[in-house]
C-alpha cells in the first residue's frame, strides 16, 4: 500500500469514528445533565473536526503521493 | 450531385483493334459531335460516381434528434409540460412561468444540443463540398473535329480525348495514339512507379486492368509524353468508379464512444425506469390510494428520473467533440463525423500507406557514385535544399569537378522541369527526371542557366525498350557534348572509358565489376539507380547519328534515388512509440523499397514480420490471425488485402486507423474505426469514405490529431466522472425517505417529506452542474497525455472510477441525510411534534423548509467542490496547484453557478419558487462543512485506477 493510501485510510476510518462518537455523545446526554434534547454544538463542532481533519488528509496526501 | 451514373456494357476494348474500338463505340477520327454528345449524356448520364443521396439540411437536423439522450430528454419535457399543466390546473403553480420552468429548461437544453452537434457535421460537409469543387477536373477533347476544354462530367463514351503530361484522366478509356506515355496509376494501383502506355500493344482478354497497357483509367496521372484516346466508360462504369462501389457496400461501425454511451444511456434508462415503478409504489403507498395522491406520486417520481437522466451528457459531449473539431482544424485535419475525433484516440494501429502519406511521393536522389567514391546527399522532396556528405563529412560540391559534370548530365538530359508555386516545389515531368535537376540544383547549378551555356542541339529519345536516353548540346566553344542517362548496365555497354580524378582512363572489366557492385549496393538498399556517361565531340564532326553518339563515351558515374520518408514522420512515429500505438505500413509498393523506407522511419523492430500480397494469400485465416499483430510491413498489396488486414486486426481487439490517398485504400479507410483520408493528393472516393481527411497530407498530422483524440477522450471522462459521483447520491437520499414513508403507510409523507423537492433536483441538475461540467470540455491535458499506452479498447468508459464514485455518493449521501435529518428533526427551528407529540403541520412546513434548504445548498456546493478532483486522473486540486485556475472558463463556471445557488434563498422571487428560506450563519457553516469533505476525502491520487470491479 502506497503512503497516500495509507493516510487516507487512517483519515477515512477517523472520519467515520469519529461520526459515531458524536452521535453517542449526544443521544447518551454526554454533554448534558439530562438526555432531554439535542445539542446542535456537538453536531457543529463535529463538522468543523472533519473539515480540520479533510484539510490535513489532502495535504499530507499532497505530499506522499507520487507519479 | 447527381444520383445517375453513366458507364456503357462492360466491352473488353482492351483487346480490339483501335478500328473495331472506334466502329464499336460509333466516333471517328474528328470526335463526336455536339450533337451526339449530348444525346449520349442524356443516355449514360454525366462521369460521376454514385454517391449516396446526402442528406438535406432539415434531414442532419433532425438525424440530431435519433441520439438515445435526446430522445429521453424530449420525452423529460413533455412529461414537464404535463407536470407544469397540472400543477396550473391544481392552483399549485400561480403563473405560465412557474409552471413550465422546467419544460422551458430542459427544452432549451435540448434544442442547444442538437443545434450544436448539428452546426458541426453541417460545417465539416460545408467544407468538404468547397475542397471538391476545388479538385473539379476539367477535360480536353475533340468534338466536331475542334479541340475543347469541358468539364470532366461532361465526358461521354465515344468522346476523343487528348492527354500529355499533367493530365488526370477523366474516364476510362482506349489509347489509340501515343508518344512516350507514362501513367502514375497508383491512385488504383498503388504502384508508385509509373507506367508506360502505347496506343499499338496488343493485350489480352482477361489480364488485370493494371496490365492493360494501352488503356488510360479514370484518376490516374499523366507523367510523360502525350496522347489521344477514345472513352470507353464513364462513372461508375470505370474501374475507379468500381471501386467506388466495393467502397460504397464496405460496412460502417459505431465509434467507440458512441457504443459507450449508448450502452450506458441504456443502463441509466432501465435504472430510471426501474426507479419510477418503485418511488411511484411507494409514494402512492405513503399517501394513500387516492386520485390525487396518485398522481402526485406519479409526478414526485417522474421528478426524480429526470433529475437522473444525465441530461448534460450530449451536450458535453457534443461540445468536448466540437471543441475538438476545432482543434483539430487547427492542426490541419478536418473532422467529417464528429464522434470519430474521440475514436482516434483509441487507436491502437494505424495503417498507413506509404507513398504521399509516410513519404512525400517525391523521388530524392540520396546517393551518388563517381570517381571510386559514394556521396551522400541530404533534403526529402522537390525542394532543392540539401548537403553533400563524403565519408560523413560535409563538403563543397562546387569544388568537384567530377561531381558537378555527372549533375549536369542528370540536369541537362533531361525533359522535366522544376516549378515552384506558391512555395511549393513541383515537378512537371517524370518524377525521376525531376530528382537529378533538383540535386543538381542543390549544388547550385540550375537547369535553366545550365541550358543557355548547353542548349541542346538534339535528342535520342528514351524508350523502354532501349532504357537509356541521350542529348546533344553546343557548347560556347562550338564543340559538342553527348550526354547519357540510363539504366547502369546498358549505360556501361556503351562506355569504353571511365572518369577518374577528372581524368578520362580506360574502362576495364574490373572496373565495370566494381561499379555494378555499387550498383546492386544501391539497388539493396532500395534506391533506384542511374548511370550517367558524356563524351566530347569535336566541333568539326559532321555526322550526329546515333550509333555514333550513343558509343565510345566516358562514364561519369551512378545516381541512386528512393521516394523518402518524410522528415516529420520518423519524429510522429516516435511519438506513436511512446504513445503504445503501432504503425504499420501498406503499400503497393516493393518488398524492397518498403522495408527500406520503414527502417528509416523506424517501424522495423525485433521480430517484425514483413509480408506481401502474394504471401498474405497463401495464407488462411488462422495462420494470418496468428501473426497480424507482428506485421510492421506489407509490400505489394491490393484493395482485398488491406480489407483484410484491418479486419484481421480489429478482430484482435485493436482499434484501428487506416490512412490512405488512392481509391485502392478506400474501401479499408471505410472499414477501419478511424478513416483518414489525404485532403491534397487523397482521391474524392476515399475522401467520401474517410472520418477525417487530413489538409497537409502529413503523417505527423494524425499523430497530433490522436493527442487531441485522448484530449477529449479525457475531458468526457473528466465529465461522466462528475456527472456519476454526484447524480446518484440523490437517488439514494429520496429513495429512502420515499422507502420510509411508504413502509409508514398512509402520513408516512409528513413524517419522512421527500429531502428535496423535484425543482431542487432540476436545479441541481440541470442549472448547477451544467456550467461546469461544459468548460470540463475546455479543460487542459494531463501532461502524459501522450506518454501512456492507449487505453484498452474493450475498457468501459467509467473504467477506474469505481472507489472514486463511491466515495463520493457515500460522502453526499450521508452529508445529505445528516443536514435533513439534523435540522427537520434534531433541533428544529420551529419543533413541529417530533417524535411524540401532536404535528403542527405550520411549524412543520417551516422547519421542513430550513432543513430542505440546507440540504439543497449543502448537495449543490458538494458537486461545485467535487468538480475540482475531476480534473485530472491523476491529481487532486490540491496537486494541481495554480494550474487548477488555468482553465479561466471552468473558473468562471464555478463562481456562476456558486453565486446564485448561495444568492436564491435570499431572493424573495426565487425562494418562493423552490420553497426556501434564507440561511443563518451556523447554518452556513454546517452545509460549507459538509459540502467541502468532497474537495478534501475524494482524492484521484488515492481512488482512480483502482479495481473495484470490472466495468465492461
Amino acid at each position: 500500500m502506497r503512503s497516500c493510501e495509507k493516510v487516507w485510510l487512517v483519515a477515512w476510518t477517523l472520519f467515520w469514528l469519529s461520526l459515531v462518537v458524536t452521535f453517542l455523545a449526544d443521544t447518551l446526554g454526554v454533554f448534558e445533565t439530562s438526555n432531554t434534547g439535542f445539542v446542535e454544538v456537538i453536531w457543529i463542532s463535529w463538522i468543523l473536526l472533519t473539515v480540520g481533519l479533510g484539510l490535513a488528509t489532502a495535504l499530507l496526501v499532497r505530499l506522499t503521493a507520487k507519479e | 450531385m447527381t444520383s445517375q451514373s453513366a458507364s456503357r456494357a462492360p466491352t473488353s476494348f482492351h483487346a480490339m483493334d483501335i478500328e473495331d474500338v472506334i466502329r464499336a463505340l460509333g466516333t471517328t477520327n474528328r470526335g463526336l459531335s455536339s450533337q451526339e454528345a449530348r444525346e449520349r449524356l442524356e443516355k449514360y448520364g454525366y462521369n460521376e460516381l454514385m454517391e449516396k443521396k446526402r442528406a438535406t439540411v432539415l434531414q442532419m437536423f433532425l438525424g440530431e434528434f435519433k441520439d438515445i439522450f435526446v430522445i429521453l430528454l424530449l420525452v423529460a419535457t413533455a412529461l414537464s409540460v404535463a407536470i407544469g399543466y397540472y400543477d396550473l390546473l391544481r392552483g399549485v403553480a400561480e403563473n405560465f412561468l412557474e409552471a413550465y420552468t422546467d419544460a422551458i429548461t430542459i427544452g432549451i437544453i435540448v434544442v442547444l444540443v442538437a443545434v450544436a452537434g448539428f452546426i458541426q457535421e453541417y460545417r465539416a460537409e460545408k467544407a468538404l463540398e468547397a475542397l471538391k469543387k476545388l479538385a473539379a477536373p476539367k477535360a480536353r477533347l475533340m468534338r466536331d473535329g475542334k479541340e475543347v476544354v469541358v468539364p470532366a462530367r461532361e465526358v461521354v463514351p465515344g468522346d476523343l480525348l487528348l492527354v500529355e503530361a499533367g493530365d488526370t484522366i477523366p474516364a476510362d478509356a482506349r489509347l489509340i495514339e501515343s508518344v512516350e506515355l507514362k501513367v502514375d496509376e497508383a491512385v488504383l494501383t498503388g504502384e508508385s512507379t509509373p507506367v508506360n502506355k502505347s496506343a499499338h500493344v496488343t493485350v489480352k482478354t482477361d489480364v488485370p486492368a493494371a496490365e492493360r497497357s494501352n488503356m488510360l483509367f479514370m484518376a490516374t496521372h499523366i507523367i510523360y509524353g502525350r496522347g489521344k484516346a477514345v472513352v470507353t466508360s464513364t462513372g461508375i462504369g470505370t474501374e475507379f468508379g468500381r471501386i467506388a462501389e466495393l467502397v460504397q457496400t464496405a460496412e460502417e461501425e459505431e465509434t467507440p464512444l458512441q457504443k459507450k454511451l449508448d450502452r450506458f444511456a441504456k443502463q441509466i434508462a432501465y435504472a430510471v425506469l426501474i426507479l419510477c415503478v418503485v418511488i411511484f409504489v411507494l409514494e402512492v403507498l405513503a399517501e394513500g390510494l387516492a386520485v390525487k395522491a396518485f398522481v402526485d406520486s406519479f409526478m414526485s417520481s417522474i421528478a426524480l428520473a429526470i433529475s437522473v437522466v444525465p441530461e448534460g451528457m450530449p451536450a458535453i459531449v457534443t461540445i468536448s467533440l466540437a471543441l475538438g473539431a476545432r482543434e483539430f482544424a487547427r492542426r490541419n485535419a478536418l473532422i467529417r463525423k464528429l464522434s470519430s475525433a474521440e475514436s482516434l484516440g483509441a487507436v491502437t494501429v494505424i495503417c498507413s500507406d506509404k507513398t504521399g502519406t509516410l513519404t512525400k511521393g517525391e523521388m530524392t536522389v540520396r546517393k551518388l557514385y563517381y570517381g571510386g567514391k559514394v556521396v551522400e546527399v541530404t533534403g526529402v522532396g522537390y525542394e532543392p535544399r540539401g548537403e553533400f556528405y563524403n565519408n560523413g563529412d560535409p563538403f563543397d560540391p562546387k569544388r568537384d569537378e567530377s561531381l558537378l559534370l555527372l549533375l549536369k548530365i542528370g540536369a541537362l538530359c533531361n525533359n522535366a522541369t522544376l516549378q515552384q508555386d506558391n512555395g511549393v516545389w513541383r515537378v512537371v515531368g517524370d518524377p525521376t527526371e525531376g530528382a537529378l535537376i533538383v540535386t543538381a540544383s542543390k549544388a547550385g547549378l540550375e537547369k535553366t542557366e545550365l541550358e543557355k551555356t548547353y542548349p541542346r542541339v538534339g535528342e535520342v529519345p528514351f524508350t523502354s525498350e532501349r532504357k537509356r536516353m541521350t542529348s546533344v548540346h553546343s557548347t560556347l566553344g562550338g564543340d559538342k557534348l553527348v550526354f547519357m542517362k540510363g539504366a547502369p548496365e546498358v549505360v556501361l555497354e556503351r562506355c569504353t572509358k571511365f572518369l577518374e580524378n577528372e581524368n578520362e582512363v580506360e574502362l576495364t572489366d574490373a572496373k565495370k565489376e566494381e561499379i555494378l557492385k555499387v550498383n546492386e549496393e544501391f539497388a539493396s538498399a532500395a534506391l533506384r539507380v542511374l548511370g550517367m556517361a558524356f563524351k566530347k565531340v569535336p566541333k568539326e564532326s559532321e555526322e550526329l547519328d546515333e550509333e555514333m553518339l550513343e558509343n565510345n563515351l566516358t562514364f561519369v558515374g551512378l545516381q541512386g534515388m528512393i521516394d523518402p520518408p518524410r522528415e516529420e514522420a520518423v519524429e510522429a512515429n516516435k511519438r506513436c512509440k511512446e504513445a503504445g500505438i503501432k504503425t504499420v505500413m501498406i503499400t503497393g509498393d516493393h518488398r524492397l523499397t518498403a522495408i527500406a523506407v520503414a527502417r528509416e522511419i523506424g517501424l522495423m523492430r525485433e521480430g517484425s514480420l514483413v509480408l506481401t500480397g502474394a504471401e498474405l494469400d497463401r495464407m488462411n485465416e488462422e495462420e494470418f490471425d496468428k501473426v497480424v499483430e507482428d506485421v510492421s510491413v506489407y509490400a505489394r498489396v491490393s484493395p482485398e488485402h488491406k480489407l483484410r488486414i484491418v479486419r484481421a486486426l480489429k478482430k484482435k481487439g485493436h482499434v484501428v486507423a487506416m490512412t490512405g490517398d488512392g481509391v485502392n485504400d478506400a474501401p479499408a479507410v471505410k472499414s477501419a474505426d478511424v478513416g483518414i483520408a489525404m485532403g491534397i493528393s487523397g482521391t474524392d472516393v476515399t475522401r467520401e469514405a474517410s472520418d477525417i481527411v487530413l489538409m497537409d497530407d502529413n503523417f505527423a498530422t494524425i499523430v497530433r490529431a490522436v493527442e487531441e483524440g485522448r484530449i477529449i477522450y479525457d475531458n468526457v471522462r473528466k465529465y461522466v466522472r462528475f456527472l456519476i459521483s454526484c447524480n446518484f447520491d440523490e437517488v439514494l437520499v429520496i429513495g429512502t425517505f420515499a422507502l420510509l414513508a411508504g413502509l409508514a403507510g398512509a402520513g408516512g409523507e409528513e413524517l419522512f417529506p421527500l429531502p428535496l423537492t423535484a425543482a431542487m433536483l432540476l436545479w441541481i441538475n440541470l442549472v448547477t452542474d451544467g456550467a461546469p461540467a461544459v468548460s470540463l470540455a475546455t479543460d487542459p491535458p494531463d501532461e502524459d497525455v501522450m506518454k501512456r499506452p492507449p487505453r484498452k479498447p474493450g475498457e468501459g468508459i467509467l473504467h477506474g472510477m469505481g472507489a472514486f464514485i463511491i466515495t463520493s455518493f457515500v460522502l453526499q449521501s450521508t452529508g445529505t441525510i445528516l443536514l435533513f435529518v439534523l435540522n427537520y428533526y434534531v433541533f428544529p427551528t420551529h419543533p413541529w411534534g417530533w417524535p411524540n407529540g401532536p404535528i403542527n403541520e405550520v411549524a412543520r412546513e417551516l422547519t421542513l423548509a430550513e432543513a430542505r434548504t440546507t440540504a439543497f445548498v449543502q448537495a449543490t456546493m458538494f458537486e461545485l467542490f467535487i468538480v475540482w478532483n475531476c480534473r485530472s486522473e491523476r491529481r487532486s486540486v490540491w496537486r494541481m496547484g495554480r494550474s487548477a485556475l488555468r482553465n479561466k472558463f471552468f473558473v468562471a463556471a464555478e463562481v456562476s453557478s456558486i453565486v446564485p445557488t448561495l444568492a436564491i434563498p435570499y431572493i424573495p422571487v426565487t425562494a418562493s419558487m423552490f420553497h426556501l428560506v434564507p440561511l443563518g450563519p451556523l447554518d452556513l457553516v454546517q452545509v460549507l462543512g459538509v459540502a467541502s469533505w468532497g474537495l478534501f476525502f475524494v482524492l484521484p491520487e488515492v481512488l482512480m485506477g483502482r479495481r473495484i470491479w470490472r466495468w465492461e
